[in-house]
């Protein structure tokens, strides 16, 4: 590859992002999954979970390394237990209301409750995501502060419902803004510079164009969803930057999700894990990554953080975080 | 000697080394530019192990401050492993990392096999264990629900002289049996839990004798004293259960498809039940002295009704008519019985032929 040098008199580099998972090996630890989280009714849960994105993280090649999941089952049944037993105590509460004739008493609390749990959720779940996620031995971190979250949380979502969900475009934005910028990457900070105006419009037309060529558009839209996704982001270390963007175009989108959907449908769903990995698999090739930083001198700055209440309680909300 | 990349846990730059494995232990050989040679040895008892793949492992150093060793080499990976294998021993993940589909494809089969070994041999005798130990008014309480959300008109002077009728019979049961002639062309009969016989005023028309009607009563009857429909209820509720299970690990496929063959499963064992409730009904039949034939009738006017429907068998609730004429006949000659002529019967029956069949 010819080198090229930026302003400052560095070299610019693009390290490749590559996914080598292989649907057959996915569907064999999904199915096993399946079978000992049926057989103990459940309770190998955090297990899974750990052996499935230890898989699809080690199957995922930065620079010619591979990312690492160094969270364990362990971690993830003590959080469970943790988040249990906050739900348990929150619905013997709520059942104390409404024996002492406090129904609304018991609701109002219950609300209350979910106001608060479900944003320190989503902080618990993102540091505890980001900090056993590591590259070369370089951890990740979430360096989000819990009341400023809960504050923007609520004020975001507020206003979504004050104004009927027109303003959910913008909430979206201004919550991944916060939550992206301030992940770490040891040394290295990404930042995310989304706009809700920009994201509002665009899914306006997405809409519409969807329904006008009977759903044809969606691929599109699809597309201009992931572009907006990827090209906002940046990694900065000093003054080095790394950018980011979306080679997918609509046609592609429309090539995998049509074979996904004919895989599926011929398969009766068995498929699945072949899906996944193909999707993951596209979606990876697809981001280009330009810049001068020089990854062998990101140096370890994150705290390990093995607390996965969070992770659990947003796997039972069932929120997606990222 | 094998090439691997070590990673200091201090900056993301990958050191190469030259790896060896020993016994217990490996040792990491790497020189840095300008530095002395260095030598790392991790022992098995420091390490965490993670296979992704049979080319790819990771080794991560658990020691005073840390380090992770990555390799990709498959031959590397497989003597590491056996080495340290003799330490840690195999987990079953490691076979679905290195076995691929195919171990998959016998999880899936293993899955599939609990699965029906539950819902066919566990999930069934857990239900009836259950039936048994709830109390009768349970079956009572079902039975007076499912009557009010029926709201059937009532014939009340024909259920009167139906119940005055069975009264004439020594019923083996706890429960308070209540009997009712539903007016309507419906040629049917049904019990609900609890004691509640219905009889339609269709079906009653083609009943050409008392012995008929005694066979239609001590069938419907037997289904109440065998707590069927409280025991299809456990069932199907287990089953529900199941399908619950299923779902919320793999999404709807597998659970729709358990769904729909339990469906035509719960059909055997109805058939089950109404079997059990023929025999169990000629017993009753024997036991009052009435004439056994009764109910062998009975079945031949069900079988002219069947001529209009022709259901096939593994859709229909009820075996087949032929097949029961056949355990019915089996049954008779198994336990014979002397009959006696119960002149009230025939007097109640009359009368309720007469109101019926104009």
């Amino acid at each position: 590859m010819e080198q090229q040098y930026s302003p400052s008199g560095t070299v610019i580099k693009s390290p490749a992002l590559t996914f080598h998972g292989d649907g057959g090996t996915y569907f064999g630890i999904l199915i096993l999954n399946w079978l000992l989280t049926t057989v103990t009714l459940g309770l190998y849960y955090p297990w899974a979970k750990a052996k499935k994105l230890q898989y699809l993280y080690s199957s995922t090649e930065l620079d010619g390394s591979r990312l690492a999941w160094n969270g364990t089952g362990k971690e993830m049944f003590k959080g469970f237990l943790k988040a249990m037993g906050l739900f348990i105590a929150v619905i013997i509460l709520v059942q104390v209301f409404a024996y002492l004739k406090l129904p609304i008493v018991g609701v109002l609390f219950y609300l209350a409750f979910l106001a608060f749990v479900v944003p320190a959720a989503i902080h618990g779940a993102n540091r505890y995501h980001w900090s056993r996620t590591s590259w070369r031995g370089i951890r990740f971190g979430y360096r989000g502060d819990r009341k400023t979250f809960m504050k923007l949380f609520l004020k975001e979502i507020g206003l979504t419902i004050v104004t009927f969900g027109i303003y959910g475009a913008w909430a979206a934005i201004n919550i991944r803004n916060y939550l992206l910028s301030n992940i770490r990457f040891g040394s290295g900070e990404f930042r995310y510079n989304g706009n809700g105006s920009d994201f509002f419009f665009m899914n306006l037309k997405g809409y519409f164009l969807s329904i006008i060529t009977f759903g044809i558009y969606s691929f599109w839209w699809q597309a201009d969803i992931f572009r907006y996704y990827v090209d906002n982001l940046r990694l900065v270390q000093g003054d080095k930057t790394f950018t980011f963007r979306s080679t997918a175009s609509g046609g592609n989108f429309a090539g995998l999700m049509i074979v996904n959907f004919i895989l599926l449908i011929f398969t009766f769903g068995i498929a699945f894990a072949w899906v996944q990995t193909r999707t993951v698999e596209f979606l990876l090739s697809n981001v280009e990554i330009v810049g001068d930083i020089e990854l062998s001198e990101l140096a370890q700055t994150e705290e390990e953080y093995r607390n996965a209440t969070g992770e659990d309680l947003v796997d039972m909300f069932d929120l997606s975080i990222i | 000697m094998y090439k691997g990349l070590y990673y200091n846990h201090q900056v993301a730059k990958a050191i190469p080394v030259n790896v060896q494995v020993f016994e217990a232990s490996l040792l990491l050989d790497y020189t840095l530019e300008g530095m002395p040679p260095e030598q790392l040895r991790w022992f098995f008892s420091e390490i965490s192990v993670q296979v992704s793949d049979r080319n790819f492992i990771r080794i991560m150093y658990t020691g005073e401050g840390g380090g992770t060793l990555e390799v990709n080499d498959p031959v590397f990976v497989k003597e590491f492993l056996k080495n340290y294998k003799h330490i840690r021993g195999a987990g079953l993940q490691d076979l679905a990392l290195r076995g691929g589909y195919k171990v998959g494809l016998i999880a899936l089969a293993v899955l599939i096999g609990i699965v029906l070994a539950t819902h066919f041999f566990i999930l069934p005798w857990v239900a009836d264990k259950v039936v048994d130990q709830l109390p009768r008014s349970f079956d009572k309480q079902i039975g007076i629900a499912a009557r009010n959300s029926m709201q059937e008109k009532i014939d009340t002077a024909g259920s009167a002289l139906l119940t005055q009728f069975a009264a004439q019979m020594k019923w083996d049961t706890s429960d308070s049996l209540v009997f009712t002639l539903v007016p309507s062309d419906i040629e049917n009969a049904y019990a609900l839990p609890g004691g509640y016989v219905m009889v339609y005023t269709g079906l009653l028309k083609k009943l050409h004798t008392k012995e008929e009607l005694a066979a239609l009563l001590s069938h419907e009857v037997a289904h109440v004293t065998r707590r069927h429909s409280v025991r299809k209820l456990c069932r199907d509720m287990s089953t529900s259960l199941l399908v619950s299970v299923l779902i919320s690990d793999v999404g709807g496929i597998a659970g729709t498809l358990y769904a729909n063959a339990s469906a035509v499963y719960s059909l055997t064992y109805s058939r089950k039940y109404e079997e059990q409730a023929d025999i169990t009904g000629l017993e009753t039949m024997r036991r009052n002295q009435i004439d056994q034939q009764g109910m062998v009738k009975l079945m031949q006017e069900l079988k002219k009704l069947d001529h209009q429907l022709k259901i096939p068998e593994f859709i229909s609730t009820h075996p087949l008519t032929e097949n029961r004429i056949s355990y019915v006949q089996q049954d008779i000659k198994a336990h014979p019985a002397s009959a006696r002529n119960n002149e009230k019967m025939e007097e109640i029956f009359r009368q309720l032929h007469q109101r019926y069949h104009e």
